[in-house]
């Protein structure tokens, strides 16, 4: 069975910190992403966006804006072709292949609104975690399949 | 399928260090940073600023790679994330 073992977070959220590979724009960092079964994808938050220095006016626009749960409409973005790293063990890595990713451009209205924005992080959704069962225990959450 | 070369796996391993120390020492970080960005690398706080795209910006110019470095908040609150 294939185990990917991640973190407890903030508020005990399940976090898997992955390295992320794409080809155009050119990525490879790693990045946190706390695992959530209430998004439909995968997504880049707009800190880690700034982080990895992907520039939107590069970036293919979603004609579609994601609302959470902020009930706010969201601007977003596509990483297409987009590769997964996850550590399985000390030496090995188990990669997932994602048609696309999705990079968030919240538009705050004031310092206030922009200091939050900039605490979201990064998710991984369903078109991951669907392919997993996924159970945490004290210290981790486990992604098994 | 790629796999990670060298200088990745290396990245990749002192980004996961690093988030370690952070989640470890998050109470004693709020001592000092609360309210605050931090950047963590190599066990320590190497920058810090309230405002986290001006932190971003400062390792930049500071460092020629900031993908092992962990930039995280530290909340004053305890703050429940609600995703």
């Amino acid at each position: 069975m294939l185990r990917i073992y991640g973190g407890r977070g903030r508020g005990k959220l399940g976090y898997i910190n992955i390295y992320l590979m794409c080809s155009n724009p050119e990525i490879h960092d790693p990045v946190r992403f706390y695992a959530d079964t209430g998004a439909s994808r995968t997504t880049i938050a707009d800190r880690d966006a700034i982080r990895l220095g992907l520039n939107y006016q590069e970036l293919e626009e979603s004609e579609r804006p994601v609302v959470g749960i902020g009930c706010k409409k969201v601007k977003n973005y596509f990483l297409r072709d987009v590769l997964l790293v996850f550590r399985i063990s000390r030496n090995s890595y188990y990669i997932e292949k994602l048609p696309t990713v999705t990079v968030l451009k919240n538009e705050p209205h004031n310092e206030e609104e922009r200091r939050l924005v900039d605490q979201l992080p990064s998710l991984l959704g369903v078109d991951v975690l669907e392919k997993y069962t996924v159970r945490f225990t004290a210290k981790h959450i486990v992604l098994e399949k | 399928m790629p796999v990670l070369v060298s200088k990745q796996k290396k990245e990749f391993s002192r980004f996961e260090k690093n988030m370690k120390w952070f989640q470890n020492n998050y109470e004693k970080l709020r001592e000092f940073y609360a309210g605050e960005y931090v950047a963590v690398n190599d066990g320590k706080v190497v920058m810090h600023n309230k405002d986290a795209r001006a932190l971003i910006n400062s390792l930049r110019d500071e460092y020629e790679a900031i993908g092992a470095f962990v930039i995280e908040f530290v909340s004053k609150e305890k703050l429940e994330l609600i995703l």
